[in-house]
């Protein structure tokens, strides 16, 4: 019980990565081609 | 403010409808003089679903960008706490597209960004890409 208890836990608390963009942008722009077929929301948005 | 903006996408957006067509991508840029890369994979924690990306923009390269393409309240030429949605035909080519709508928390206007308003706007263009299929 202990145990699916942690995993719970362990998913719901897992980490998103963060990819850092170049200076042109290129790689949410490849991002957001390749969603091409879904609707997409872009964010903006400060950490603080 | 941000924080909030993006619990509501988390919640209204990605939480309310598994598996179908809706992306997010976060560009997580520095605004505050606090901000930094590692606030941001921390606060990152606020959208975990697998359908949001996350890309740190340290030179605030997007911001920029539809800073000059959106007019914003105050005047302002740096857009940072905007929520930008995209028909799913729309394509990226040389300069960022604009957004077939979009919302912010950077004053009081008809643009404020309202949880309600932003999950019907995005049903409403997937429905419009339902129907092109």
């Amino acid at each position: 019980m202990l145990a699916v208890i942690c995993l719970a836990v362990s998913v719901s608390a897992e980490q998103p990565t963060l990819t850092d963009l170049s200076s042109d942008a290129a790689q949410i722009k490849e991002a957001f081609n390749h969603a091409t077929g879904m609707v997409r929301l872009v964010l903006i948005v400060s950490p603080g | 403010m941000c924080a909030s903006g993006a619990r509501v996408v988390q919640t209204e957006i990605l939480e309310e409808v598994q598996g179908d067509k809706r992306g997010v991508l976060v560009d997580w840029t520095p605004v505050l003089p606090w901000d930094n890369r590692d606030k941001a994979l921390a606060v990152a924690k606020l959208i975990p679903d697998k359908r949001a990306t996350h890309f740190w923009d340290k030179s605030r390269r997007l911001g920029k960008e539809y800073g000059k393409a959106l007019k914003l309240p105050g005047g302002s030429t740096l857009a940072w706490d905007v929520y930008l949605v995209f028909d799913a035909s729309m394509l990226w080519k040389e300069a960022p597209p604009a957004p077939t709508n979009w919302m912010h928390q950077l004053g009081q206007d008809s643009r404020r960004l309202d949880g309600d308003k932003l999950r019907q706007e995005v049903d409403r263009l997937l429905q419009v890409a339902a129907a092109r299929r």
